[in-house]
């Protein structure tokens, strides 16, 4: 192999690998590009390489302009793995006939991948005469263009070609025939765009009928009847449609002259061909007016006819949380499959749930003819007195030539207590008012940091709480220290003081009830000795009544006071020791001197400590 | 010849992409996570935002803003996940508490609880209504305040001072008792993770552990359930109105 012969592949094999790795290529293709008429071929469009999940949006042309379509589309796709790489194609395949001799181009299709739009090569077709007996096996029943005149052919009759938006237009096709023919195919209507059908009449067996047309009597058969309701306003096109027939017409006299052949063409011997025909209607034209624009109601929403509304509640009375059922029937003449639910505007605090709808629809008069019913269930939640607002319903009245609106009447309905708690009802109202708000804003604090369990430790727990113990401790501690070094061990005393003199005066009392004498005088000396000695935090040996009465008065007592402390003093140790025996009313007096000396002593130290 | 190049491209690509991955910081992350939230991309936020934390990252605004992008992109089970996991940080927070309410109003479960006796309600919302650091801090507070007392009541001799420490005292000392058992329970309850949220939009919860328990009702998304016990991949559950029963494990998500 010459290195000029490599190169070119080399490019080749490139090209091929990179335009399907990243273009896809999108062409039309033929199976012959000659055909006879009277015969298929096929038209096939491949979008190959690129991912196919990309693509959208494919269109073919049209092409009934030159030929009929006898199939198609039919999509395939493919995946082939060559040398580990994937390539793939999608394509779509039309069989076709031709309508008539000439030359004819197939169409462009296009073709959305990636963003961009694709674009096929065109081809071109020759069409050539018939060739009899060319259709492998189907010898006899070639599809010849048999010129049958006006002996059969089939009309679409309109019943009006001007109508409102959405008004029905009731068209009949019919076959007319003058021959003997069969229908091949089922019948099937073509799909059309503006309209919405209703099949009113497809009869099972076809029945011929006498009827005149053009001055010639035919045999008629009603092939379909059928109700279009346009859904778009405008000049609309109601498509052809076509069925194919197999019509036995006479054979034409054979060329030869064997005089076999003149015997057997004699009429009685008369031969027939069966021949294929493809019937089919003419395109009606519509022209479809758009509902005035004027007083259009707002909820209106296409519905056209004659119609009332006929709504009920069935209880009006009931407890909260029972189901009570409103019902909407709208009866009439129209379009009354598009009867879309009314709009009920239910009070808040009432659920309600998608209706139930029944429809009994059934053609008449050029038009349906029926009610559609809605069926609400509705569960009030609360306990109180609530009103469904009227149901409304517009529709244009085809007779009037205007808009109408029905408005059924209210309903005021009388909620008891439900058996329920009311607690419950507050919750679900509180969370009914949450339903209408939004959640609040992003919050944009700190970036987060990485986790750190901080979680919660007996231990450390048990560490902290003794911090306040050992606190306490020290401070206890730390108070007694201090009260010793500075000798509040006397202060503490002399607090103490009064209590320990009331608790022996008390005690001493008791014994001069008791008549005790002795352990009177002892209880109330060492009252008055004891608070003496306390509050000047002098040693209980001292026992001294002038140093006492000198300490008294160096504490800046008033005089007065010191000379009664004195006097108390000197009345208890002569009491004490006396020989004699004292009055029970001198014992008492000596109790009471000597608790008032106590107690005025304790009143002057308060003022002055 | 493409793989060549394919391989080549790839090997100019790989440092940079290597460098991209490893310097996408927390800040840059998060930042992301914001800014997708806010151009309404709420699919992004959610992916930026729960990759941080997959990464070990937390925060109380990660948690909420998660939630928040959640719920705008209707995962209304992990938004209520996201909330309670936040409000376990900062159970105070009225934001959170806002829009936990907002979304368990669109939940399709709607549980009435069973009324507590008040105190024990008390309990629940001291329970929940603050961390338990927290608690524990105003226990030791409060023990602070009773050891005061206590010093008062034995160091100080004056008869009033004495009586209102000893009245005081007891006070402190049983404030910081409850506290400290409540914050116990609630750091007890929240490391055991015993609450947790349905995650799948319809779960039948079942009498028995198994398949063929006695389906007993339905819970959907988005519910929060305490989790009793679990065995081998069941768990039995508790609704806040009372009604118990066993579900598979994987439906739920623990807070």
């Amino acid at each position: 192999m010459s290195f000029a012969r490599t190169i070119p592949i080399l490019i080749v094999l490139l090209m091929h690998q990179t335009a399907s790795a990243q273009d896809a290529q999108f062409s039309c293709g033929v199976d012959r590009t000659e055909v006879p008429l009277g015969q298929q071929f096929q038209v096939t469009y491949t979008l190959s390489g690129g991912t196919l999940k990309q693509y959208r949006d494919f269109r073919a042309p049209d092409l009934n302009r030159s030929f009929m379509t006898i199939a198609g589309p039919s999509s395939s796709q493919q995946m082939q793995i060559i040398n580990g790489r994937v390539s793939t194609s999608l394509s779509w395949t039309y069989v076709l006939q031709p309508r008539e001799t000439g030359t004819f181009t197939v169409p462009a299709a296009t073709i959305t991948y990636d963003g961009k739009t694709l674009k096929t090569n065109t081809v071109t077709i020759k069409v050539g005469k018939a060739v009899p007996g060319a259709s492998g096996g189907q010898k006899r029943d070639n599809t010849v263009d048999v010129d049958l005149g006006d002996n059969l052919f089939i009309r679409a009759i309109p019943s009006k070609t001007t109508v409102y938006f959405g008004e029905p237009i009731t068209v009949v096709y019919k076959l007319y025939s003058r021959v003997a023919f069969q229908i091949d195919n089922p019948i099937k209507l073509p799909r059309m765009v503006g309209f919405w059908s209703e099949d009113i009449e497809t009869p099972t067996r076809l029945e011929p009928r006498i009827e005149v047309h053009n001055g010639k009597q035919y045999e008629t058969y009603l092939l379909r009847k059928v109700l279009y309701f346009p859904t778009q306003s405008g000049a609309l096109t109601i498509d052809p449609f076509e069925i194919g027939t197999t019509v036995r017409v006479r054979k034409r006299r054979q060329t030869g002259s064997d005089v076999y052949d003149r015997f057997f063409s004699d009429p009685f011997f008369d031969s027939y061909d069966n021949v294929k025909k493809t019937l089919r209607t003419q395109t009606v034209s519509v022209t479809v007016r758009p509902l005035p624009e004027r007083d259009k109601p707002r909820d209106f929403s296409g519905v056209v006819g004659v119609y009332d509304m006929d709504v009920t509640l069935d209880r009006a009375k009931l407890k909260a949380n029972e189901t009570a059922a409103l019902k909407v029937i709208l009866r009439g003449r129209g379009n009354i499959r598009l009867l879309d639910e009314p709009k009920v505007t239910f009070p808040s605090g009432m659920d309600h749930y998608d209706p139930t709808i029944d429809e009994s629809v059934k053609p008449a008069d050029g038009t349906l003819v029926g009610s559609r019913s809605f069926e609400y269930v509705l569960v009030p939640r609360y306990a109180g007195k609530v009103t469904i607002p009227p149901v409304t319903f517009s529709y244009f009245d085809l007779e009037q030539r205007k808009y109408i609106t029905l408005a059924s009447q209210s309903f005021p309905m009388d909620i008891a207590e439900g058996d329920e708690r009311r607690e419950a009802g507050d919750l679900a109202r509180s969370s009914i008012d949450y339903l209408t708000m939004d959640v609040r804003g992003l919050r944009a604090g700190e970036v987060p940091t990485r986790a750190v369990r901080t979680g919660l430790s007996v231990g450390s727990m048990l560490l902290l709480y003794t911090i306040p113990l050992l606190l306490l401790g020290v401070a206890l501690v730390w108070k007694k220290r201090h009260d010793t070094l500075h000798g509040d061990v006397a202060g503490m005393k002399r607090r103490r003081a009064t209590r320990v003199a009331e608790r022996r005066l008390r005690a001493s009392k008791k014994f001069l009830e008791d008549g005790n004498t002795d352990a009177y005088y002892l209880e109330i000396a060492r009252a008055l000795w004891g608070y003496v000695q306390d509050t000047l935090s002098l040693p209980t040996s001292m026992t001294a009544i002038d140093t006492v009465v000198a300490q008294l008065a160096g504490r800046g007592l008033d005089d007065a006071l010191v000379d009664r402390m004195r006097v108390a003093l000197e009345s208890v140790e002569y009491a004490r020791f006396s020989p004699t025996r004292a009055s029970a009313d001198e014992m008492r007096r000596l109790y009471d001197q000597t608790r008032e000396a106590i107690i005025q002593t304790e009143q002057s130290m308060k003022e002055k400590p | 010849m493409n793989r060549v190049l394919g391989v080549l491209l790839l090997l100019c690509f790989l440092p940079v992409a290597a460098i991209a991955g490893g310097e996408e910081t927390p800040a840059v992350l998060y930042r992301a996570g914001l800014e997708s939230y806010r151009n309404a991309r709420y699919r992004q936020a959610m992916d930026a935002f729960q990759r941080l934390l997959d990464r070990g990252y937390s925060s109380f605004d990660l948690h909420y803003n998660l939630g928040n992008a959640a719920y705008k992109n209707g995962d209304l089970g992990l938004s209520v996940l996201s909330y309670e996991r936040a409000r376990v940080l900062d159970p105070g927070n009225e934001d959170v508490i806002h829009n936990l309410r907002v979304v368990r109003a669109r939940l399709r479960d709607r549980i009435d609880p069973i009324p507590l006796l008040f105190f024990l309600q008390w309990w629940n919302d001291l329970k929940t209504g603050a961390r338990p650091e927290t608690l524990a801090y105003w226990s030791l507070g409060f023990f602070t305040l009773f050891a005061v007392s206590a010093f008062v009541f034995f160091g100080i001799p004056q008869l009033t001072a004495r009586r209102i420490a000893l009245v005081m005292g007891l006070v402190f000392f049983a404030g910081s008792a409850t506290t400290l058992i409540v914050s116990l329970q609630r750091s007890a309850d929240i490391h055991a993770h015993r609450d947790a949220v349905v995650m799948r939009s319809e779960v039948t919860v079942r009498s028995a552990p198994d398949a063929t328990g006695v389906e007993s009702f339905l819970v959907h998304e988005g519910l929060k359930v305490r989790i009793l016990e679990s065995r081998d991949h069941h768990v039995r559950i508790r609704l806040d109105d009372g009604k118990t029963g066993w579900i598979d494990q994987s439906a739920l998500e623990r807070i």
